[in-house]
């Protein structure tokens, strides 16, 4: 195969088109979300549109009444969050002694390396205090996030709005030899992505509240916040349970000073995982693109590498369109450049025309 | 009032795009409640006069409904020129066979005129007969009975040659 002016200069914008991407990658977050925003409020839409109501005013009222509630969940929870916060800061020094107690039982009754016995104990003392004083670092740390909040439901609502319009202007710029080729990417991808991020929203949400209901059953202070932060983190595979795990360990030593308050926890987070992947997972991210474990922590291990947080927390979806990509494009390639035979017919001699 | 809010709530395009769609035999069978659905599912897209919808010998994976325009049907002939197999007018649809086996096009399809063209995806007919089966099972039973009669009109125009290349199963 010769590459030809026709194979090459589509080549050559899709590498300039990526390079751009890579060199801007730092501005598209909010980008991101607002996609993820499109592909949440989709199915609302459709639900409208396939009645044969305007796209337009479906949007804006369902916008509105959506981001009124939001925000009105917002409020009330930024209200339970403040007062948490100052039962918090009022309770630190019990929470501080019983943790001491609970680590100076330990250091007298486990057979651990003294270097590390001492390194903990250093630290530990001081590391409540250090929470604390750098409070008003990490408040400025969320003035990004706040930016992202607003900038997020502004895109999002024209990317909602445009819709299937958006495609079919994408596809008229596509050369007609293409079109369908195009066309399978689109709505393959389209189909994917939908059910991943609908999937994982949806995850999201059952794994917070059924960690939020295993905490209160055993009675864990900052179940709310602990349960939003599982449900949120896990929407990085293998990694929210672990940090649900670290920080619900960590207040149960805190709160009860023993052994067997960790433990309570600990069951609760491994029932929550176990629930996850025996009957969320297969039900709600039935239909979504399949990857390996192994490729997974690949890509997982790569968006690290590569992004940080945030290629953490896309690589996942990036490697299922990569998937996606590969699938329609190979079968595509290999019969274009006469590689494979078309599919193979059914068996029609041995059933007689009648 | 009633009339504004009428226009302002609801979409004329979906009216138009409706009454045309009925007509098209494809669809003769779907009711006019189910339109909705089919409309997600098709893309709209524009060819100017000569441009090539698809050529023999791409491999195929959508079906195209002619709204406006003309379009060419045409295939090499063994000598190496073109032969016209027909041409299709608004309302006529055709790739029909790609929605159901994915090979290479027979034909080459032309665009004669400024043409306006829907397109069924086979993966979103796929996703209409999972999600809303009335429409999914409407459509395929329309293609199957479409290939019954052409099949039933090739073996009625050359029985002998179709049935010497057609081994009738054994009874044992």
């Amino acid at each position: 195969m010769n590459l030809s002016g026709r194979t090459f200069i589509p080549l050559f914008i899709l590498a300039a088109v990526s390079y751009f991407l890579y060199r801007v990658h730092e501005i598209l977050l909010p980008f991101v979300l607002s996609g993820v925003l499109a592909y949440l409020f989709n199915p609302l839409v459709r639900f409208f549109e396939v009645r044969g109501l305007r796209r337009r005013p479906v949007v804006v009222v369902l916008y509105i009444s959506v981001m009124s509630i939001l925000g009105f969940a917002s409020y009330k929870l930024a209200g339970v969050a403040a007062l948490e916060a100052a039962e918090a800061s009022h309770n630190m020094p019990v929470y501080v002694q019983k943790g001491g107690e609970a680590f100076a039982k330990w250091r007298s009754t486990a057979r651990v390396n003294r270097v590390v016995v001492d390194y903990i104990a250093e630290h530990g003392r001081t590391w409540p205090e250090d929470v604390l004083t750098r409070m008003p670092s990490f408040a400025l740390g969320i003035l990004p996030v706040l930016e992202i909040a607003f900038l997020v439901p502004f895109i999002g609502f024209f990317l909602i709005q445009e819709g299937p319009r958006f495609r079919d202007h994408l596809l008229s710029w596509v050369p007609s030899r293409y079109v369908e080729m195009v066309l399978g990417l689109m709505v393959e991808i389209d189909n994917s992505l939908g059910k991943y991020v609908r999937g994982l929203s949806l995850e999201a949400l059952c794994v917070g509240c059924i960690a939020l209901a295993g905490f209160w059953l055993i009675g864990l202070d900052y179940a709310v916040q602990i349960a939003v932060v599982i449900g949120l983190a896990n929407v990085v595979p293998y990694v929210g349970p672990i940090i649900g795990a670290l920080l619900g360990g960590g207040v149960a030593i805190f709160q009860w000073g023993t052994a067997f308050g960790i433990l309570k926890v600990l069951a609760v987070c491994i029932a929550v995982r176990f629930i996850e992947d025996w009957f969320i997972q297969p039900t709600v991210m039935r239909s979504a693109v399949h990857l390996h474990p192994v490729i997974i922590v690949f890509s997982l291990m790569s968006g690290a590498e590569l992004f940080g947080f945030w290629g953490l927390l896309f690589a996942v979806p990036i490697a299922s369109m990569m998937k996606v990509l590969l699938e329609v494009l190979w079968p595509w390639y290999r019969s274009q450049y006469g590689f494979a035979g078309p599919s193979p017919l059914p068996d029609i001699d041995r059933i007689p025309l009648i | 009032m009633i009339r504004w809010l009428k226009h302002f709530w609801f979409d004329p395009e979906f009216n138009r795009k409706r009454k045309f769609l009925q007509r098209v035999s494809l669809f003769s069978s779907i009711s006019r409640r189910e339109f909705g659905h089919l409309f997600q599912a098709l893309v709209v897209r524009s060819y100017e006069p000569g441009e090539i919808l698809f050529h023999e010998g791409d491999i195929g994976r959508a079906l195209f409904i002619l709204e406006a325009g003309h379009v060419e049907i045409s295939r090499k002939s063994p000598d190496g020129g073109t032969i016209q197999l027909a041409i299709l007018n608004p309302g006529d649809y055709f790739g029909e066979m790609s929605l159901l086996d994915e090979r290479p096009r027979s034909a080459t399809a032309a665009a004669m005129e400024p043409v306006k063209a829907h397109l069924l995806y086979k993966t979103e007919l796929e996703k209409l007969i999972k999600h809303v089966p009335h429409i999914g099972a409407a459509i395929m039973t329309h293609l199957g009975m479409l290939l019954a009669a052409r099949l039933r009109a090739v073996s009625d125009s050359a029985p002998i040659a179709i049935a010497s290349t057609v081994k009738v199963r054994e009874v044992v």
